[in-house]
């Protein structure tokens, strides 16, 4: 059993004991904290009253007076107020009497009958309420010396430990609880026809007395300028009170009428936004659809893994795979520089710490599609990419040892399968041009045997020198 | 579409195919065109290893996969570029919704078998199978005998010759040559096959060789004596070679007893691929097409010609033309599925359609799987249509094709023969379907019998109609939900045992006629009681090939018949039969009935054969086991009924008045009440309506109205015609109904001595309590049978439409304080739903009533299941009521509304089991006419009072609350929209129920549904099991509160947990037995509280007494007091029990178990001024030692070290329990552990 604090928080830990051997045989402590009363707006009364903690559900005023009176015998009670009980709102003092004597006058203001009506209630139908679990209440002591003394008297019962049964010697005085009280209730819900009737009578003269000052009171507002000369504007002038909602109502009638006679589907251009408009709300069902259908796969818990596709180059082309991710990944990068979402987004490259031979490069993973994409915005991207990259030269070749100025080229061996492309930077894109495809026919020579002199090899020494000059007018 | 579609259908290479399995039943071959057999067979295994695709090829495999996995990738592409206007129009009308569509591909993706992987583990077996089968000695003919008992001597091998038996005067001779071809076939070739659970089979199919064949051998089961041996001449040559690797097993292909297939299966020593596989090979026997002439075999022709008889044959003949059309079949698909794009798909969609349904190839299954499927398919898209054209065009969708099937299915009768091909015989018209193609010469439904035919029908046109319904779930219903749970399906069943009816008919051959004969009676005896008289008999027989038939087998089998009643005639008391002058009519009438007709007279006058049955049992089970006894002697020991066994479990409570009479009673007093308040003069405003607004009502109450204590009074809701005077404020206007009820009260009891009232008040303490009703009025009108001592209570509201402006008006101004606006939102949702929606429920779900006779006890059933579970205290009961209506407005994915309470019961825990909230909302149209017998489609579509666009906002709604409003379930857990509630909340806003209850609610259903499958599909469902199903157990629970005997008053649930719980023998925790004498019952009346303080001459003062319900005041209390650290559950009226639970947030939590020495102390919260239960300050213990300081607790934060914890005083709230329940309470009983 862990140990129980005395005070927390400067609140104390008042153990009271609760006794019910008919229903739950053990005798239990239950806890009240209580300190003095530090409200945020101090009224009069509060240096004489305590703020309590976690009261019992079944606290009543007589409990408490019987606690700190009897059972602690120190301080004595004027008032407590419940947290949370409307009967019993905490208005300070002053305002109570006021509101009585308002009623004795003849013209009371509407806002004084207005505070009339709260107070005039229906028949309780409770003869005792329970209250929360957990709730407080602040007691009221007729003096500050009562305070401090129950104060003190809850700090040493909680010192020694005293034994104080919750509610022991006021059965009698307390209205039962359990059944007898929900006998009891259900008795007082039922109140006697007179009572009730005079109950509404009260009320609702004073009702009328009411509206009747409010709009007297409204009225006088409607005649007297105030001091700059104006006369207020207020509800209710003539013909009535004109309920706001019911003006909104008609308001909102006539905006349909106008809308039913109004023009549609006359011009052409309307015809053609609601076609535009029905096509996007087609498209818009779509993607909704599309969504629903993928939520409801993955609820279903059968969605397809997807993370990141790890791309494995090795096996015969061992020697060139270190320059084959490497190449991959730069180009990749750039790719990414120049025109985002083009290329797959690439994370990095590199060799097995394993396995020497085994290199990885990966990248964020894209579901592919079997099947070809729209030439003409590939080519259009593809074209993009060339120009912008050669705009953002400078900016993407920082690092990489390029000689100032437009150049073409890149910094990295790149491959394409075996064949490498060595990329040194040129001046023209024509220069660049010829190399690459002489390393490539090279390339084809080397693996396919040299060619017959008819196709292959005049061909490729007529483009080595015949064909540059041929592109020459078409390059700027 | 279709330019996609083409590019993600196949890779290329899924396109060559040979292996391939078949899922669940074989479809004929794949005959590879070739010139020998062997290189046909070989062949085809190269071309299927190289179907094994290489590592490097397996990505590209999986992308295609990916791709293929629905249309929903390459949507995503296309739409991103340019979808046109054009494209989205076809997505969303080709099968009415894209979202079908998008579902359907997202399906397909997941169904489909990866057909490498699965031919990779067979690859070996089958090749090493063909070797065998293509190298066997050939063996001399012989006659049978020789031939049997050679083999037997031999091989071991027992030849399943079908019956009759060839006899010994056979002149003709068997013997074995080596086949013509030895194929692979199947449904995989051709990648038809779906996914499936159960174990596969491969088809091995062998073509006999024409020259062991005669002219002549298509009569008198010449040929399948031939098949016969030759299959074991198979079977013992593969066992020769391979006995240790396989085990063998002979079984009826397709269930049809002519033709025995040889099953191989693998075992311990077989290749690994192969007992990895979950799959089996079946070796059957095909002939080619020309050995018998086609024309020979025409359903009208006997082949049969041993007896003079020269009846048609059609079966037989279908049989042996089902051997010759195996490959003019499987090329018929092959070649189908290379020009219809879509019809792959819609091959796997119907088969999983069939599947759902429990349809399947056999004869046993009803002869339509899904080898009919895509033949049907196949045929229809050459011709059927009109002027033999085409019926369905190759360019049609998946779904499209796939409602074309159905409505093909549902739409032509069949039994009217269509011919197909050029056929040009004429075929009488039966009740059996006929579909016959003149190209096989084949009737396609041979295996059909009239009932599986008509079960079809009904299915596809149920799926029909729901493709054209509003639901929004449909998709589930049709593709994913399994519907051959037969207690779910039918609404009663009864299975006979087989022995006892086949025992005239005891050979397998002629069991098909005897069910046939079964079928006539029963369809005849219940007449129009039932919609569907379905029979299922499971003969397929499995038996070792050392063994004959008749050695292999003894197994108790038993005839499954469901019947699908018609409600409006379910319980009629008296048949009428043909009238006594037609004598013909007569007499056949009296010979069908035997003793049980006789003859009578009404009282139109007319004498008429009838039948009159006793109202104490289900009529139907009456004339079921009187008939069943009278055509087949079947003693009724026999016949075991299902259907009905809740309904004893549960029975109804001795009550001197039954609760339907009671509810009538009740509901006729209201009719009193209204016509008396409408007469009264003197009322300041006339009266505009007169509402009732309460379950008592509605045939809907937990508890029989009147007769169980303590009494509730009967909701009605009273509204005034509009006036002026009505003052503007919302206390004001509570006063003018207080003056307003009192007068009432003077007029209604001056006018009617025997009524009294008086007015109460409600409301009338809490925040808001200015702004919410405050006063009723209680009627006491008086009993109209002297067996009710005791009145009926109205309690009567004024309804005032300004109430509810008034109160947004409230709510939205913005000088409302936070405290205040909560009560406000609350008074608001309750006074909505009170006001506004009981009464509109009422009438609706009472409507629902009188249509459906079964509603009102299914509403019952569900709600004492609920009770016996302590949930009703939580759950709102409209909400149950709609559950509980929801099978009967939304039959669908089941033919029809449920006939029988206990069908619909397990119907709604089926839904309920499945219903993921969290993410669903439930959508019900109580205004969907369900009967599809009752109306054409037109009217369903004109009645339903939900439209697409109210789905859809009601959609938006419920996303907006998971989304935006309420992520974390506080406030709205169910989303429960109605025709009458577009917004979804009205009964489950302010967490009604709240989660933790909702989940149990779905867990229990849930654990309920799950009993009944365990027991096969609830078919073999004990009394104790039904009884286990209201059982619930307490040690889910953390307290209980037992409420004393005297004060907790009666009710049906009582009575159904203690009927529950003694039979279950535990005495402990149930409730009251029922009285079983109505004069103690009155008793307890008078002396149910202590009478000192009560004037018991105060007639009033009586009657008010009799609606104490102290129960649930005190139940109020302790939700309002203790509800933020305690979850209190409550049954039905009636239960003595209160079982508790502690909120976890309010416990501590337990300690890691390394930061402590001890075990049990757990983490508790820092103790705060506010915390909202009772708490206990507790020491931390960790710092119990550094942190004894003087000044401790002077400021805990300051110091650090020192940290008081709020415990919660579990004890002291105990003990409030107990102080607050004096005289209610009997003991708490504490279940699991305090927290020390």
């Amino acid at each position: 059993m862990a140990k129980i604090a005395r005070e927390v928080a400067g609140f104390v830990a008042l153990p009271v004991r609760f006794q019910c051997p008919s229903v739950f045989p053990e005798a239990v402590a239950h806890y009240i904290y209580l300190r003095p009363d530090e409200p945020k707006l101090p009224s009069i009364e509060s240096p004489q009253s305590l703020f309590l903690v976690n009261i019992p559900i079944t606290t009543t005023e007589q409990h408490l007076r019987h606690l700190f009176a009897g059972q602690l015998s120190a301080g004595r009670i004027k008032r407590v107020d419940f947290s949370g009980d409307t009967r019993n709102p905490n208005i300070p003092g002053e305002n109570v009497p006021m509101a009585k004597n308002s009623k004795k006058r003849k013209r009371a203001t509407s806002s004084a009958l207005e505070l009339e009506l709260e107070t005039a209630t229906l028949p309780e139908t409770w003869d005792r309420s329970i209250h929360p679990s957990g709730s407080h209440a602040v007691v009221v002591f007729v003096d500050r010396p009562s305070m401090e003394a129950s104060l003190k008297a809850a700090r040493k019962a909680a010192r020694l430990g005293t034994t104080i049964i919750w509610g022991e010697g006021i059965e009698t005085r307390v209205p039962p609880l359990g059944l007898r009280r929900y006998q009891a209730h259900h008795t007082m819900r039922y109140p006697s026809r007179k009572e009730l009737l005079s109950s509404v009578d009260s009320y609702m003269s004073a009702y009328g007395r009411m509206e009747e000052a409010r709009s007297r009171e409204e009225a006088k507002k409607r005649q007297q300028p105030d001091e700059e000369g104006f006369i207020t504007v207020t509800k209710g002038a003539r013909g009535g009170v004109v309920r706001k909602e019911d003006a909104k109502e008609l308001g909102q009638k006539q905006k349909e009428k106008e809308k039913e006679t109004g023009i549609e589907n006359f011009y052409r251009f309307q015809m053609r936004e609601m076609r535009k408009e029905q096509q996007g709300e087609l498209m818009r069902k779509f993607e909704e659809d599309k969504r629903r259908v993928a939520e409801m796969r993955k609820r279903r818990g059968r969605i397809v893994v997807v993370v990141e596709m790890v791309a494995l180059y090795t096996t015969e082309i061992l020697d060139l795979c270190p320059s084959m991710v490497k190449g991959e990944y730069n180009s990749s990068v750039a790719m990414g520089t120049v025109l985002p979402g083009l290329a797959p987004i690439p994370i990095g490259w590199g060799t097995f710490e394993s396995d020497k031979n085994l290199h990885f490069f990966l990248q964020a993973f894209h579901e592919m599609v079997q099947e070809v994409p729209d030439m003409d915005q590939l080519t259009r991207m593809l074209a993009e990419m060339h120009f912008k990259s050669a705009e953002m030269c400078d900016e993407l070749t920082k690092n990489c040892g390029k000689p100032a100025g437009t150049m073409y080229g890149f910094h990295v061996t790149t491959q394409h399968g075996k064949l490498a492309r060595d990329n040194p930077w040129t001046t023209t894109w024509e220069e660049y041009f010829v190399r690459n495809m002489t390393c490539m026919l090279d390339h084809d020579e080397k693996e396919g045997g040299p060619r017959a002199a008819r196709d292959g090899g005049v061909a490729t020494t007529s483009f080595r020198e015949g064909h540059l000059s041929a592109l020459a007018p078409y390059g700027n | 579409m279709s330019q996609q579609r083409k590019r993600s259908m196949e890779n290329p290479k899924a396109k060559r195919r040979k292996l391939s399995h078949s899922s669940e039943e074989s479809l004929r071959g794949t005959f590879e065109d070739g010139d020998s057999s062997r290189s046909t067979s070989d062949a085809s295994l190269s071309a299927g290893q190289t179907n094994g695709h290489s590592p490097s090829e397996g990505k590209r495999l999986t992308c295609s996969k990916l791709a293929r996995n629905g249309h929903v990738t390459n949507m995503r592409h296309s739409s991103a570029s340019k979808l046109s206007s054009q494209q989205l129009m076809a997505a969303n009308t080709a099968g009415g919704s894209s979202m079908m569509t998008l579902q359907i591909n997202d399906l397909l993706g997941e169904i489909r078998p990866d057909h490498d992987k699965l031919m990779s583990g067979l690859e070996e077996t089958l090749r090493r199978l063909q070797r065998i089968i293509l190298h066997l000695p050939d063996v001399a003919p012989m006659t049978a005998p020789e031939a049997e008992k050679l083999l037997s001597k031999e091989a071991g091998v027992c030849v399943p010759f079908p019956n009759p038996r060839p006899g010994r005067d056979t002149k003709y001779t068997l013997e074995y040559k080596r086949p013509a071809r030895v194929d692979v076939v199947g449904s995989l070739p051709l990648q038809l096959g779906i996914k499936s659970k159960d174990i596969c089979t491969a088809d091995l199919a062998i073509t006999l060789p024409d020259s062991i064949l005669q002219e002549k051998d298509f009569l008198n089961h010449r040929y399948f004596h031939k098949r016969a041996y030759y299959i074991a001449q198979v079977a013992a040559g593969i066992q020769r070679h391979a006995k240790k690797e396989f085990n063998f097993s002979f079984e009826h292909q397709d269930g049809i007893t002519l033709k025995p297939s040889l099953m191989i299966e693998p075992n311990d020593s077989s290749p690994p691929g192969f007992t990895k596989s979950k799959l089996r090979v079946r070796i059957i026997c095909a002939i080619s097409a020309d050995v018998f002439p086609g024309n020979k075999t025409l359903p009208t022709k006997c082949c049969l010609r041993m007896s003079d008889s020269t009846s048609p044959t059609q079966y037989y003949n279908a049989c042996l033309r089902s051997e010759a059309t195996t490959e003019l079949y499987h090329r018929l698909l092959e070649r189908t599925s290379t020009y219809c794009e879509a019809f792959r798909d819609v091959c796997c969609l119907g088969r999983l359609w069939l599947r759902q349904r429990g349809f399947g190839g056999s004869v046993a299954r009803g002869g339509f799987g899904p080898f009919e499927w895509s033949i049907v398919c196949a045929l229809l898209l050459q011709s059927g249509g009109s002027n033999g054209r085409p019926a369905l065009s190759p360019r049609y969708s998946c779904l499209q094709l796939f409602k074309a099937i159905l409505q093909f299915l549902a739409a032509k009768d069949l039994t009217d023969p269509l011919l197909l091909n050029g056929a040009t015989c004429e075929i009488p018209k039966s009740d059996s379907p006929v579909l016959f193609d003149g190209a096989g010469q084949i009737n396609l439904l041979f295996k059909m019998t009239c009932w599986s035919y008509q079960l079809l029908r009904q299915e596809a046109r149920a799926t029909i109609e729901a493709f054209s319904s509003k639901a929004v779930d449909i998709f589930e219903s049709i593709f994913v939900k399994r519907l051959d749970q037969d207690l779910l399906r039918y609404d009663q069943c009864l299975f006979l045992e087989a022995r006892a009816f086949l025992q005239g008919h005891h050979e397998q051959e002629n069991a098909q006629e005897g069910l046939r004969m079964l079928h006539g009676v029963l369809s005849r005896a219940l007449g129009n009681r039932a919609r569907l008289v379905h029979l299922r008999y499971d003969s397929s027989l499995k038996w070792s090939i050392d063994k004959s038939l008749k050695q292999g087998t003894k197994v108790d089998k038993r005839i499954e018949t469901g019947l699908l009643l018609d409600p409006d005639h379910v319980d009629r008391l008296v048949d009428h039969g043909p009238s006594a002058e037609d004598k013909a009519a007569a007499a056949g009438f009296r010979e069908f009935w035997g003793d049980k007709a006789e003859l009578r007279r009404f009282k139109d006058g007319s004498i008429t054969e009838s039948l009159v049955w006793s109202e104490e049992s289900s009529v139907t089970r009456q004339v079921t086991s009187y008939i069943l006894q009278r055509h087949f002697e079947i003693p009724s020991s026999a016949i075991n009924f299902l259907g009905d066994q809740v309904e004893h479990v549960v029975p109804a409570p001795n009550r001197p008045l039954s609760r339907m009479a009671a509810f009538k009673v009740v509901n006729d007093a209201f009719q009193t009440l209204t016509t008396q308040l409408r007469q009264l003069e003197g009322l300041p405003l006339s009266i505009r309506s007169i509402l009732p607004a309460s379950s008592q009502l509605r045939y809907a109450s937990d508890f029989t109205p009147l007769t169980s204590t303590p009494l509730h009074p009967i909701d009605i809701i009273i509204e005034f015609e509009g006036s002026a005077r009505w003052p503007d404020s919302l206390p004001a206007i509570q006063r003018t109904k207080i003056a307003f009820l009192i007068k009432l009260g003077d007029l209604l009891s001056a006018s009617d001595s025997t009524i009294t009232t008086c007015v109460g008040l409600e409301n009338t303490t809490g925040p808001a309590s200015s702004y919410s009703n405050t006063s009723f009025l209680d009627i006491y009108f008086p009993s109209p049978q002297p067996r009710l001592p005791q009145p009926i209570p109205f309690r009567l509201r004024i309804h005032h439409d300004r109430t509810l402006t008034l109160l947004q008006k409230a709510l939205s101004s913005s000088s409302t304080s936070t405290p205040n606006r909560t009560a406000l939102t609350s008074t608001l949702q309750s006074t909505t739903r009170h006001y506004l929606s009981t009464p509109t429920h009422t009438t609706t779900v009472s409507r629902l009533c009188t249509l459906h006779p079964s509603l009102p006890r299914t509403i019952h059933l569900l709600k004492l299941w609920t009770a016996s579970h302590h949930l009703t205290h939580s759950l709102p009961e409209e909400i149950l009521e709609i559950f509980a209506a929801r099978p009967y407005v939304h039959p669908y994915p089941y033919i029809s509304a449920p006939a029988s309470p206990q069908t619909a019961f397990l119907r709604i825990l089926s839904f309920v089991a499945n219903w993921d909230w969290t993410a669903e909302p439930l959508i019900v149209d109580l205004n969907a006419f369900s009967n599809p017998h009752h109306t054409n489609p037109s009217e369903i579509e004109g009645g339903g009072g939900l439209t697409r666009e109210a789905m859809a906002k009601a959609q938006t709604r419920f996303t907006a609350w998971r989304q935006q409003l309420d992520p974390a379930l506080n406030n709205v857990v169910w989303f429960v929209a109605t025709n009458l509630d577009p917004t979804g909340v009205v009964w489950t806003q302010g967490a009604r129920p709240p989660r933790v209850v909702a989940a149990r609610f779905t867990a229990l259903a849930r654990a309920s549904i799950e009993l009944v499958r365990s027991r096969h599909g609830g078919l073999e469902m004990q009394a104790d099991d039904w009884r286990g199903l209201f059982i619930s157990p307490l040690m889910d629970f953390d307290f209980v509160i037992h409420l004393k005997k005297k004060v907790v008053g009666s009710g049906d649930a009582e009575t159904a947990v203690a009927a529950a719980a003694a039979a279950a023998g535990s005495g402990g925790g149930g409730g009251a037995a029922a009285t079983k004498f109505k004069n103690l019952q009155i008793d307890r009346y008078s002396s149910r509280y202590d009478a000192d303080d009560v004037d018991g001459d105060d007639e009033v003062m009586r009657k008010k007494e009799l609606c104490l319900d102290a129960i649930a005041l005190f139940r109020q209390d302790l939700q309002r007091c203790l509800g933020d650290g305690v979850l209190f559950f409550y049954g039905a009226q009636g239960s003595r029990l209160v079982p508790a639970l502690w909120n976890p947030k309010v416990l501590p939590l337990p300690l890691p178990a390394t930061t402590t020495d001890n075990g049990k102390r757990r983490r508790g919260q820092q103790w705060r001024v506010r915390m909202a239960y009772s708490t206990i300050p507790v020491l931390n213990a960790a710092t119990t030692g550094g942190g004894r300081g003087g000044g401790m607790g002077q400021g805990p934060e300051g110091e650090g070290e020192v940290e008081v914890e709020g415990l919660i005083n579990q004890r002291g709230i105990l003990a409030e329990i107990a102080l607050l329940g004096v005289g209610l309470v009997e003991r708490i009983e504490v279940l699991k552990d305090l927290v020390r």
